[in-house]
């Protein structure tokens, strides 16, 4: 046995040694970026909506500008949220993508690190005129992709957050939905929190079975409030994160005033319970009817169709903090953009430009239900979707503003973040959390000072 | 038996590891042990090389045939380590002092990645989590691996199953099985809080608080405590049955048996499951990110410092101090397993036949 | 073991079996004859338990991968699907380029654990079985690299091997384990230091050549851990997911692990959590598979007398 056993590890080993020498003449040819003209190397979506993808494709192919061009697609799945450490690599070793479908929101930090390639070159060499090309998309979009004056990509959808609400459970507790119709105008938060504690409901061991806002959960985010209240992350003048404004602050206290209000514990315990972590996306409280309100995104109607097709829901505003504040909301989306090395041809632009017109759009919204970018195709409404299931959210774009597209945008996020854990948890009161949260990333964005916002961010898109 | 090994711990004495061995507990039981032992091979003394002495500042030729012949068969690991190992460790020291996106030059900054490193609250959180991690899934680690190699190695006739079984866990991808441990800590219907609620214990969020979060994590870790199980499973396989017959001849009931011939003749793959498994401890990381969506919550409760170092190298693109902080933790590593081992040469018995 | 294996001596040729087949059966008997019916009974409730335990998770992933969308929605969660949706796992293997993704994993495994075994054993040898001074202090330093943080590892290296030109092949996920690594190498230093030093001397008097010794007479009694390493190194290559991430970039060459990672990545919350377990599911069962036919190999390597 050790003599049969010997040999063979010795003969497996000349075979693997064979094996690999075969690899490594594969490595003369697979290797490197370099495409052949007329090729554009695109990393894409992943997932449930690759096929949707892959009609866009088609019908880019089916154009005068795609018949011959061949996009060479793959999915290069990001190891997390905000996570680049494919595309840092890549881009090192010089086989980066042409064209990267990316999370906007890290566009300006990419930008500011050199990771990504300035598209307005390309974009007038190809014939075409940068302010043309900004003007064709909405304009929260387009700031997001803005870093120093120039343009990095072009947005391909858009998401607005809004309250859903469960009618039927409203009903079922003296409410009548009908009050909470876009059409009544924003609601008051004071109102929601009294419709909230109307639907709230415990156990004989004191757990919640039921309750109404939890004004923390799905994408009730620390900044959603603060935006509410009017917050401005960042300071022009300055050159400077400014996160304990006072807007910010009334609207962390608020988080921590509702988190002891609640007993945030039981809370917890009643997220945990019919909304765990890494849950399958149809368990929710929401869809279980066992939460009478949630802010999300008007994409959450997509997967509600799929799994509670039944469920009877209404969306509306954010609510209001103080009664005669403005309307309120944020949109995050995806971009087409180009990491550096990317060829930066005409053909390169001409499938940029593609993707995100009339004709592809048109393809993508329905299927998914996210906005179109598009502002021919936001303003005619021309899809059925956007005049039924999509028109409240639609209509928000008018008012909606983007996350601040600052160098750190990442490490804003997160350190935004953990302070909304600090006042849940009550480990820190709102100002002390705040204040973490600013020693953090102000140091970080010295370091790319000079800087300013791109001109006239936060203000509204004429739709 | 006793007088076949100390020669050969004589003999070691020129710096091996099983130098200094002492007599294992478990050798006053089997005088059974030696008719089965040829005379030939009983005491080391009469084929060991007769004791080298080392002149100062030369070597024998001995010693340079024995040098070549070693770093021949080590000369893989030699090209390894330059390759993976010190050529991105020096990389490291050199980004570390500096200020790096990974894209555009580097700026020279001396220490200051270090003294911002010392300054960093957060560092501080990511230290604690990472010791209060270590501290408790390393002996529980090494408990259930050693419980679960026992079950594996029962002497049934269906064992090959219940090895399969209990080695699964380690073979589903880290972030399957988050998605499917959450549901054994759910508040309600959760394993746990079943048992926490026989208690009278109140519905709580395990992975809502972030010292129970942590605790949680340690669980999820045991389930992959095949591993460890394994090479224990490799250890028990090592140790000769005719051992435990002399002991049991002897009189000596199961629990005697296993401290004091199964565990002394462990202790090697006890060592080994330590040092790996404190190694795997200060970098514990797959299990937090997936379970958090990398984030390291709630309220930063499982940010442990390898979380920490990959967001700063991946997510805000600080990779100077990414890198400085990886050269500390490497430091530290490098200093507990020095202790580790050093520790380790009065407690390992190398020496299967001397049990 | 040498001594106090009498079925070791003396040394049978090397053409025969090294194992006597009664060996193993003694060794079973041994403690088999002994136990009482109740002990066994008792034994058997207690793995059963603990096995049941350790299986929940692969039951709960199994059973999740056949509910409809619409059971997983449900509170609480069903133990039993109500219905046996085996359409998901189709639509699993469907939704990426599966069997390429399969054939591409399986390359890399092979490959991947054969060098990780022949070089680390070979380095294993060279710290365990010769005795060469300085070998201890440089031993150390095997254990210090225990504590290299990925992370700092991940640029360093890609930029090493895309100016090498082998992103998009396997080269950089295979070559690095003929290198040897460091758990490897202490996990078979910790056996191999076990084999007695006479047996060593014994095989070297008769001349052999070390190079001979290693894989004839040590490395069959080192089979158990051997087995571990090569177990490991076999899940380790086929889950590895960051590896694959970062230097497999073009479909044809990705791995399984990164079209499992796909399930995760849509522009929105929406999970398809079946179809992401029956993907998980199929993707480990291999390995399962794998596992239960080399576990025997745990059996102990009594061959100490295979060598002439």
């Amino acid at each position: 046995m050790s003599a049969t056993t010997a040999g063979l590890s010795r003969r497996t080993f000349l075979a693997a040694l064979a094996a690999a020498g075969g690899t490594g003449a594969l490595a003369g040819c697979g290797g490197g970026p370099a495409s052949a003209p007329g090729t554009i190397r695109y990393w894409g979506i992943a997932g449930e909506f690759a096929s949707t993808e892959a009609e866009m494709l088609a019908a880019f192919a089916a154009t005068d500008a795609g018949r011959d061009v061949t996009i060479s697609k793959s999915t290069v799945p990001s190891n997390g949220t905000g996570d680049a450490t494919s595309v840092i690599t890549a881009v090192r070793g010089g086989t980066a993508p042409d064209v990267w479908y990316m999370d906007r929101f890290s566009a300006a930090q990419y930008a500011a690190l050199g990771l990504l390639e300035p598209i307005d070159d390309m974009i007038t060499r190809s014939g075409g005129d940068v302010d043309e090309v900004r003007s064709r998309y909405v304009k929260f979009a387009v700031d997001e992709l803005t870093y120093d004056g120039q343009l990095y990509g072009v947005p391909t959808e858009c998401d607005t957050r809004g309250l859903y609400f469960n009618k039927g459970l409203l009903r079922d507790n003296g409410v009548d939905p009908d009050e909470l119709d876009p059409s009544n105008g924003p609601p008051t938060l004071q109102r929601i929190l009294e419709i909230g504690d109307q639907v709230t409901k415990k156990n004989a061991r004191g757990d919640y079975t039921q309750m109404g806002l939890i004004p923390w959960d799905a994408e009730g985010w620390g900044i959603t409030w603060a935006m509410g209240w009017g917050a401005r992350f960042f300071d022009d003048a300055s050159c400077s994160v400014d996160l304990v404004s006072e807007p910010t602050l009334k609207a962390y206290e608020f988080l921590y005033d509702e988190a002891r209000r609640l007993d945030f514990p039981r809370v917890d315990a009643f997220k945990a319970t019919y909304e765990p972590p890494n849950h399958p996306p149809a368990q929710t409280s929401f869809y279980g009817g066992q939460q009478g309100f949630i802010i999300s995104t008007n994409t959450y109607q997509q997967s509600m169709r799929k799994y509670v097709p039944d469920l009877e829901f209404g969306a509306t505003y954010l609510p209001l903090p103080e009664a005669g504040s403005k309307p309120y909301t944020w949109s995050g989306g995806f971009a087409l953009v180009c990491p550096k090395g990317s060829s930066l041809s005409r053909e390169v632009w001409d499938f940029m430009s593609f993707y995100t017109s009339v004709e592809s759009q048109s393809i993508y919204v329905p299927q998914t239900f996210t906005q179109p970018t598009n502002l021919e195709l936001v303003r005619s409404r021309s899809l059925p979707v956007l005049q039924q299931e999509l028109a409240f959210f639609v209509s928000q774009q008018e008012f909606t503003q983007s996350r601040p597209p600052i160098p750190v945008g990442q490490l804003w996020w997160d350190s935004m973040s953990a302070a909304q854990e600090n006042v849940k948890l009550g480990s820190r009161d709102a100002r002390a959390a705040l204040e973490a949260a600013q020693q953090r990333v102000a140091p970080q964005m010295d370091l790319y000072c000079p800087f300013t916002m791109p001109a006239g961010y936060g203000q509204p898109t004429a739709t | 038996m006793v007088d076949s090994i100390a020669p050969r711990a004589a003999t070691a004495a020129s710096g091996a590891a099983t130098a200094a061995r002492p007599t294992p507990p478990g050798s006053t039981a089997p005088p059974g042990a030696a008719p089965g032992t040829p005379p030939g091979a009983s005491s080391g003394t009469s084929q060991a090389p007769p004791p080298r002495r080392r002149r100062p500042g030369g070597t024998t030729l001995r010693e340079r045939r024995a040098l070549r012949l070693g770093l021949l068969f080590i000369s893989p690991w030699i090209v390894g380590v330059i390759a993976f190992v010190l050529y991105p460790l020096a990389y490291s020291a050199v980004i570390s002092l500096t200020r790096y996106s990974g894209m555009t030059t580097p700026v020279w900054v001396g220490l200051d990645n270090y003294t911002t490193a010392f300054r960093d609250p957060l560092v501080a959180t990511s230290v604690g989590n990472t010791l209060y991690y270590v501290l408790l899934a390393v002996p529980i680690g090494l408990v259930v691996a050693i419980v679960l190699a026992l079950a594996m190695n029962r002497d049934v006739k269906e064992v090959a199953w219940y090895r399969t079984a209990l080695y699964i866990p380690s073979l589903v991808p880290a972030f399957a099985m988050s998605f499917i441990f959450v549901v054994f800590v759910n508040p309600q219907f959760g394993v746990f809080n079943q048992l926490l609620g026989l208690f009278g214990g109140e519905s709580t969020n395990l992975l809502g608080g972030p010292t129970s979060a942590k605790t949680v994590i340690v669980l999820m870790a045991q389930l992959a405590a095949g591993n460890a199980a394994l090479i224990f499973l490799a250890g028990l396989r090592n140790i000769p049955e005719t051992l435990y017959e002399a002991a049991r001849i002897d009189g000596a009931g199961k629990v005697r048996q296993f401290f004091s011939i199964t565990l002394p003749l462990l202790s090697p793959v006890i060592l080994f499951n330590l040092i790996t498994g404190i190694s795997s401890g200060l970098q514990v990381f797959t299990e937090a990110y997936v379970l958090t969506n990398g984030v390291g919550g709630p309220d930063n409760g499982t940010l442990f410092y390898m979380l920490y170092l990959y967001k700063n190298a991946f997510s805000y693109a600080s990779l100077g101090y990414a890198s400085a902080l990886a050269v500390l933790l490497f430091a530290a590593g490098m200093a507990l397993a020095g202790l580790v081992y050093w520790l380790s040469r009065r407690f390992v018995n190398y020496d299967v036949a001397a049990g | 073991m040498a001594l106090t294996t009498p079925s070791a001596r003396p040394a049978p040729d090397p053409a025969t079996p090294a194992t006597p087949p009664s060996s193993s059966r003694r060794h079973r008997s041994a403690d088999g004859t002994r136990r009482s019916w109740t002990s066994s009974v008792l034994a058997r409730v207690v793995l059963i338990g603990l096995s049941l335990l350790f299986l929940l998770p692969l039951y709960w992933m199994v059973a999740s991968a056949l509910k409809s969308g619409q059971e997983l929605a449900q509170y609480p969660p069903t133990w039993f699907p109500t219905e046996l949706n085996w359409v998901n796992f189709r639509d699993a293997v469907d939704a990426m380029p599966f069997w390429q993704f399969f054939r591409n994993t399986v390359v890399i495994t092979v490959l991947a654990t054969a060098f990780a075994v022949v070089s680390n054993f070979v380095v294993a040898y060279g710290f365990a079985c010769l005795d060469w001074p300085g070998r201890d202090k440089v031993f150390y330093v095997v254990l210090a690299t225990l504590f290299l943080p990925f992370p700092i590892t991940l640029i360093p290296m890609f930029d090493l091997w895309a100016n090498l030109g082998a992103v998009n092949t396997f080269v950089p996920l295979v070559v690095p384990n003929l290198f040897a690594s460091a758990f490897f190498t202490f996990l078979l230093r910790q056996f191999l230091l076990q084999v007695p030093k006479d047996m060593l001397d014994a095989a070297r008097l008769d001349g052999a050549s070390e190079w001979r010794i290693a894989w004839k007479l040590v490395f069959p009694t080192a089979l158990p851990a051997v087995t571990a390493v090569a177990i490991f190194a076999a899940v380790g290559s086929w889950n590895d997911f960051l590896g694959p991430l970062i230097y497999l970039q073009d479909q044809e060459v990705q791995t399984l692990s990164i079209g499992l990672q796909a399930f995760r990545q849509t522009n929105q919350q929406d999970i398809q959590f079946n179809q992401l377990m029956a993907a998980s599911f199929l993707v480990i069962l291999p390995l399962v598979v794998l596992f239960f036919v080399f576990q025997r190999y745990f059996i102990r390597g009594i061959t100490l007398g295979g060598f002439k």
